[in-house]
């Protein structure tokens, strides 16, 4: 199996943090196939760390429907909630390792796919590296 | 520079939506038959529209109706003056919805001869609407009304290359297996939920009641996003009506 350098956690934490600037998200979090947290950012300290274990949940729950419904070519799942909170996983592979990008989106109508590509693109190349 | 095209290739819901996602400033003159009317987009709105005395939102639901003819887009000019205060998504909305009391116009006349129960004619008032979605709906698919218990009420599809029934048990199982963790997250009631892959989007809109969702699954290729939801919204609430008691 090719295991791929891992990089600095400082700058994936970089690149989130960039993300969620970027796009006014509240939060993004980046976990491996098995939910392991590899970087979290919040637009709030406070909610760090309640918003870390949302999104490890959330893509917890992604990782089960990939194994289980065998959605294997799932490119994003997304869903709306009643407050108008967009709540978007995206799976993408990194060598042989899938990981889970998720986002916290507040506004429902705000541009986030764009966004989360040219993270993806970047989280890829930064491993690769 | 212009740009100028076909109602066949394009809806003016499409433009609509081009325009005011893409927060332009333009002039949009449509024609059909003898009849030319104008629009003018400026920061995320339809600001103005004119077609002969008419002008306002009036002439966009008029304009909506429209399926044939030709349109031509010219970037850059600014609207004269603001007749429409209203959302896009907002004239949308309500362009569909008078176009459908249109095409199904309610009657209060009962048929004697009707021998159908309530129940059967609820149902089928529901496979018509899942037959509009394929109308409306760009790169339709398949459309399927479904309960959480994965079983569907209606089902209705285009395309043999959808199992609509393994769609709509794959659905409930994901919708299931993440609400366990929406709970945990204090996350608001979902309202849809929407799984895109490499060849289509699967969008389930969730009914009121939150015991039955709509499923509208479209070509990824030929599908357009914002139009999938706001018919998908549409329909929902249709079905939310028609729905047996």
């Amino acid at each position: 199996m090719i295991v791929p350098h891992e990089p600095s956690p400082t700058r994936l934490v970089q690149l989130l943090r960039e993300m969620i600037s970027e796009g006014n998200f509240s939060m993004a979090v980046l976990a491996d196939r098995d939910g392991l947290l590899i970087a979290a950012v919040t637009d709030d300290e406070q909610s760090s760390e309640a918003q870390s274990v949302a999104a490890a949940l959330l893509q917890r729950a992604f990782v089960q429907v990939q194994s289980q419904l065998g959605m294997a070519e799932t490119d994003e799942f997304s869903l709306f909630d009643v407050n108008g909170t967009r709540w978007v996983c995206r799976p993408f592979q990194v060598g042989e390792q899938t990981m889970v990008l998720a986002v916290i989106v507040p506004n429902r109508n705000h541009p986030y796919r764009r966004l989360t590509t040219r993270t993806i693109h970047a989280i890829q190349q930064l491993w690769q590296a | 520079m212009s740009v100028q095209g076909n109602l066949e290739d394009i809806t003016v819901a499409d433009l609509i939506q081009q325009n005011c996602q893409a927060r332009k400033t333009a002039r949009l003159v449509v024609r059909t038959g003898d009849k030319e009317a104008t629009l003018f987009f400026a920061e995320g709105h339809v600001a103005h529209a004119a077609l002969g005395d008419l002008q306002g939102e009036e002439v966009v639901y008029e304009v909506l109706e429209w399926t044939r003819g030709q349109f031509e887009l010219e970037p850059g000019i600014a609207a004269p003056l603001t007749t429409i205060q209203r959302p896009w998504t907002g004239l949308l909305l309500e362009g569909a919805r008078r176009i459908d009391e249109k095409r199904y116009p309610p009657s209060n006349e009962a048929s004697e001869l009707e021998p159908l129960t309530h129940s059967e004619v609820k149902e089928m008032e529901i496979d018509g609407i899942l037959k509009e979605a394929a109308d409306q709906v760009n790169g339709f698919l398949a459309a399927s009304v479904v309960g959480m218990d994965g079983i569907a009420l209606s089902q209705f599809t285009r395309s043999k290359k959808v199992d609509i029934e393994s769609v709509d048990a794959q659905m409930t199982l994901l919708i299931k297996l993440v609400s366990t963790s929406l709970d945990k997250l204090g996350a608001g009631v979902i309202e849809d939920v929407l799984l895109t892959t490499e060849s289509a989007y699967v969008l389930a809109h969730f009914l009121e009641n939150h015991e039955f969702y709509l499923i509208i699954v479209a070509d990824h290729r030929n599908a357009n996003l914002g139009n999938m939801r706001l018919i998908s919204r549409l329909l929902t609430e249709r079905v939310a009506k028609a729905m047996p008691k």
